[in-house]
């Protein structure tokens, strides 16, 4: 069966879950208590005509399915209303702070995986010797380092201790070669946990590639070491590091809500906890839907580059 | 005394032990064997006899916890010697360096070695490279011990000179490259060819070992080739650079039996064909029979039978050799059950006292706890010096005349339906 | 004897017989012949083996180690009463978690509090120590209760297929489109801050992974054999399920499970540093015990 085919199966998948995806985000926000009617009449003086008219500014006279229904059809143009706190279009305040959150999310994915595949490696090749005990070592402790604490302490040896990096970025900061410097602390205190989790399947990966009779063969062959290692086991072991990188996008997400806090980095992390402890409902749903969405299709070129980096699967 | 008449192959006192948490493993307790030039020679045994670990002990592809103990691999091809020397003068031996690569004999074309003509050859290892190199001189005789050669010079030898099929063909082609490309790969390496060139010989490789549409399976990938195929093309790669021996790890034991009786037709036909000496190793006597020429018999790491085939069939010595036989099973056999050697391989890292067969043989004595047998002439009793196909040897007490009751067993041939001939040892 | 012209023959099987190989003779033979291994190497039992292997693994023992050490500190760290009988009566943390001394905010670490002291006064040792009973229960409750929800959903999927999978399936890829902080913040603000309130949040996004985790091992253990005989017997699906394929699936999972209680443990930890973790108050010291998981 070809690749076409395949993928058209796959899209025709997608249509299911992100209608659910849809679903679940307008009724999780849906559910948050006080409606953002409640929210601006905490504000003003009350009078009956303008809660009405509140209401109906919000679709919030219509019935529920007509509501999702609304959001929807705005959502697919990517209008999300305007912020309850801020008075900014939730598409215009998000798209202002994408590009630091994707800056940061790109360097940590890229610290992750020039970081974790390389040891993988190398600890594979010396599988079970001390190099490969201090790494495997090294990763236990990678993981199980809470990203807030690690980042906290970088920030307290590296710029309070040591002053080297100006740490908190200016507000209105610009994608710039200037942000790069501020991006670098974020950014390793991001990466490291994937790092260490690409590291560790990396690692078993190869180890199961390399007991592999296929190994065998190519030695008899006479290929060199780093031939049959680079060429035959590292190629077979992407096949499933691929698929542990694309869930890593979700854990860099998941990460970036956390080191942008404590990084103050002006990301769409900080925007979501802002708007959830404000209770910006439009920019909530706004984010928690993008967020989704761009998993979805991770999910998806992850299935590709899967099903094309190993030859037997043909769906 | 010409380079041809010595055998190709010398396996001598080779030992192999893996290094585990329960102790020393003694996969392969000193083992020697000899192949000639184009000769197909078998290895049998059941599973854990070593014979697995042995032919990996002469491809050096023994990895951790295992380790080569000891024991000599003398590999006799011009053209392997011909080969290293040229790449590695510095592995030459000569009068006064020791050194892996033996050139035995020269043939100078131009009568003189390097710029000095009254030098012997080993005297200058690295001339007789540069002129091995611009084809003044050739090797004539000369050997390589290749238990001694570096990891680089393996890689030479490794698939050019030896080169191997593996038990499960299914396994052994790596699944994400194209089957050509994973012939081409060993050809490019070895025969100093160009991309272009590569396929084509690959192509050609697939031809020759009975692929339909060479050309356009190239491209295939090994899971859409059927196992008969797989084995094709994993033949198809250790044939690729004109190999002096194959060794061969139970190849047909994963394939059905029509497609086991195509495999081992292919090989019979290859070594004939393009006079490549096969080590065949099998569990199988059935196997034996239809290939090989010569056969050696391990238990428990060590060898206990060696003879021709003929004689082995027709006159086996050693109690284990008439248990796998006995448990072959056979048309119209009209036994009521099977006979099949009672009991396992002891475990190697306790061998049983004495010989080490005692506790699974009928006809075990109390001699048999205490001595070890040697491997001797089944003729005179006497030890032998160096392995040779053509003296009938097994490992047992009956042959150093130590035993009281001995071994009795009968084998009949069958001439036609009715069993006649028989013989009492 | 002659059979030098016999090669032909040879290769034609059927034609040899051997006789006299009699292997009756084994069952009256004289146990002198029978050779035994030394007991030291085998005559071991599957539990001691794993120990044993278990003991030369230096991480793992380090591992252990540590989660011994938590499980003290945090079990002796202050009396536990349940209905009014005190079951443990030690008390190792030297202040109480929850005490506040206003006389010493946040104090650096001093030979008092070696900790140091949070915003309120109250003593950072005697909170982690603590707090660990939090972390550690959130981590197995979180874990018990997805494995509950997972496995059985995910052997259903697997075993059933059709329909059932593809429901099953599309809600876990619904659920798995959203990173699990994302959607555990949603759902700790729609239900607010609280110990079952987090824990629900936290199971909501862990058991998908084990649900898909299993229906995987499942598909491919349910092509056993034993599963085919067993249907072949008439066994009903229900006792199939749960007596044949889930428990030879479930190596995996178990794996999984025991490394997720350690990123339960983190995940809760950052919600706690986002303050959407316990109420406050509570010795939130939860979100700095490190979580570590045993390889
Ligand atoms: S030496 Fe004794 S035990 Fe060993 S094979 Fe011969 S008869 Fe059997």
């Amino acid at each position: 069966m070809s690749l076409q085919r395949y993928l058209i199966k796959r899209l025709l998948v997608m249509i299911p879950v992100l209608f659910g995806v849809t679903l679940l985000t307008f009724s999780l926000t849906k559910m948050l208590p006080g409606s953002p009617v409640d929210y601006i009449l905490q504000f003003q003086e009350t009078t009956p005509g303008l809660r009405d008219q509140l209401r109906a500014q919000f679709n919030l006279d219509e019935p529920v399915y007509i509501q999702y229904w609304l959001w929807l059809r705005d959502a697919v143009m990517l209008d999300f209303g305007d912020s309850l706190i801020s008075d900014r279009s939730v598409s215009g305040a998000i798209l202002t702070r994408l590009p630091k959150t994707l800056l940061l999310g790109f360097m940590g994915f890229a610290i992750a995986i020039s970081i974790g595949i390389p040891l993988g490696v190398i600890a594979a090749i010396n599988n079970g010797n001390t190099v490969d005990e201090a790494s495997r070592v090294a990763a236990l402790i990678g993981i199980a380092t809470p990203n807030f604490w690690l980042g906290l302490m970088l920030l307290l040896v590296f710029s309070v201790q040591l002053g080297l990096f100006r740490v908190i970025p200016p507000d209105k900061a610009v994608l710039s070669p200037a942000m790069l410097k501020f991006v670098i602390l974020p950014a390793i205190t991001l990466g490291t946990a994937s790092s260490a989790l690409i590291m560790r399947l990396t690692r078993s990966s190869m180890v199961e590639e390399l007991n592999k009779d296929y190994v065998r063969t190519a030695k008899a062959k006479g290929l060199s070491e780093r031939t049959v290692i680079v060429k035959h086991v590292l190629r077979n072991s992407m096949v499933s590091v691929v698929t542990v990188a694309a869930i890593q996008v979700a854990f860099i997400v998941n990460g970036s809500v956390v080191v942008e806090q404590v990084f103050s980095w002006p990301g769409v992390g900080r925007l979501l906890i802002d708007a959830i402890t404000q209770r910006d409902l439009p920019v909530l749903q706004a984010i928690v839907l993008m967020i989704a969405v761009t998993i979805v299709f991770v999910n998806l070129v992850a299935d590709l580059l899967y099903s094309w980096l190993d030859p037997r699967i043909r769906y | 005394m010409s380079a041809n008449d010595e055998p190709l192959l010398s396996v001598d006192n080779l030992q192999t032990s893996f290094y585990t948490e329960e102790g020393e493993v003694k996969a392969v307790n000193d083992v020697s064997y000899q192949i000639d030039r184009g000769e197909r020679f078998a290895v049998v045994g059941e599973s854990g006899a070593g014979k697995s670990v042995t032919s990996l002990s002469l491809m050096r592809l023994i990895d951790d916890p295992g380790r080569i103990k000891g024991g000599d691999v003398t590999f006799r091809s011009t053209s392997a010697v011909a080969k290293l020397a040229r790449q590695f003068p510095e592995g030459v031996a000569t009068e006064n360096r020791s050194g892996y690569i033996h050139v035995d004999e020269l043939r100078a074309e131009s009568g003189s070695v390097g710029s000095d003509p009254g030098a012997t050859v080993r005297d200058r290892p690295t001339e007789v490279a540069t002129s091995l190199h611009d084809g003044s001189l050739h090797v004539e005789a000369g050997h390589v011990d290749v238990l001694d050669a570096p990891d680089e010079a393996m890689q030479e030898l490794r698939g050019a000179e030896i080169a191997m099929i593996f038990q499960d063909p299914h396994t052994a082609l790596n699944p994400v490259y194209t089957v050509g490309e994973q012939i081409a790969e060993a050809v490019r390496k070895h025969l100093d060819m160009g991309d272009a060139a590569a396929r084509e010989r690959a192509i050609e490789m697939l031809d020759r070992v009975g692929i339909p549409d060479a050309e356009e399976r190239y491209s295939d990938y090994p899971h859409e080739f059927s196992g008969g195929m797989q084995q094709r093309a994993v033949i198809a790669i250790a044939l690729s650079c004109d190999p002096s021996l194959i060794v061969a790890d139970e190849p047909t034991t994963a394939l059905d039996v029509t497609i086991e009786a195509q495999i081992l037709d292919l090989l019979k036909e290859l070594s004939d064909e393009e006079d490549v000496a096969i080590q065949l190793i099998t569990h199988d006597l059935g196997v034996v029979a239809e290939l090989c020429d010569s056969v050696m018999v391990m238990y428990a790491g060590k060898p206990v039978e060696r003879s021709s085939v003929e004689e082995l069939y027709y006159d086996p010595k050693h109690p284990y050799t008439v248990g796998l036989m006995s448990s072959i099973p056979r048309i119209g056999d009209d036994r009521d059950r099977l006979d099949t050697v009672p009991g396992t391989m002891p475990d190697l890292v306790q061998l049983p006292s004495g010989c080490s067969f005692h506790p699974r043989c009928p006809y075990a004595e109390d001699a048999c706890i205490q001595h070890e047998p040697p491997l001797v002439d089944t003729e005179t009793g006497e030890p032998i010096e160096e392995p040779d196909a053509d003296i009938h040897t097994a490992a047992c007490l009956e042959y150093t005349g130590d035993l009281q009751d001995g071994v009795e067993f009968d084998v009949q041939i069958r001439e036609d339906a009715a069993a006649d001939g028989g013989e009492s040892v | 004897m002659s059979h030098e012209s016999q090669r032909t023959t040879t290769t034609e099987r059927g034609r040899i017989r051997v006789t006299g190989f009699d292997t009756s003779v084994f069952e009256d033979r004289d146990e002198r012949f029978d050779w035994q291994q030394d007991e030291s190497t085998v005559s071991r039992d599957r539990l001691t083996r794993a120990w044993e292997r278990f003991k030369r693994n230096r991480t793992a023992l380090v591992g252990l180690s540590i989660i011994a050490l938590m499980l003290f500190t945090t079990i002796f760290a202050r009396p536990i009463v349940i209905e009014g009988i005190t079951v443990q009566p030690f008390s190792l943390a030297p202040f109480d978690p929850t005490n506040s001394n206003f006389a010493a905010l946040n104090e650096a670490p001093t030979a008092t509090h070696p900790f140091g002291t949070d915003w309120s006064g109250k003593d950072i040792l005697s909170r982690v120590m603590y707090g660990g009973r939090y972390s550690l229960t959130i981590g197995v409750i979180t874990v018990s209760i997805a494995l509950s929800v997972g496995v059985p959903l995910g052997a259903l999927a697997g075993y059933y297929g059709g329909w059932i999978d593809e429901v099953i399936m599309r809600l876990v890829d619904i659920l798995y489109a959203f990173p699990f902080l994302v959607l555990a913040i949603a759902l700790i603000a729609v239900l607010g801050q609280g110990f079952w309130n987090m824990i629900t949040a936290l199971v909501l996004v862990v058991w998908i992974s084990y649900a898909r985790l299993l229906r995987g091992e499942v598909l491919s253990v349910k092509e056993n054999e034993y599963v085919t005989a067993a249907k072949a017997l008439g066994a009903r699906d229900r006792s199939i399920i749960f007596r044949h394929v889930v428990p030879n699936a479930m190596a995996p999972v178990i794996v999984q499970a025991t490394l997720g209680i350690g990123t339960v443990v983190l995940n809760a930890a950052a919600l706690g540093f986002l303050g959407l973790g316990l109420e406050p108050g509570s010795p939130s010291g939860a979100a700095c015990s490190p979580a570590v998981a045993v390889a």
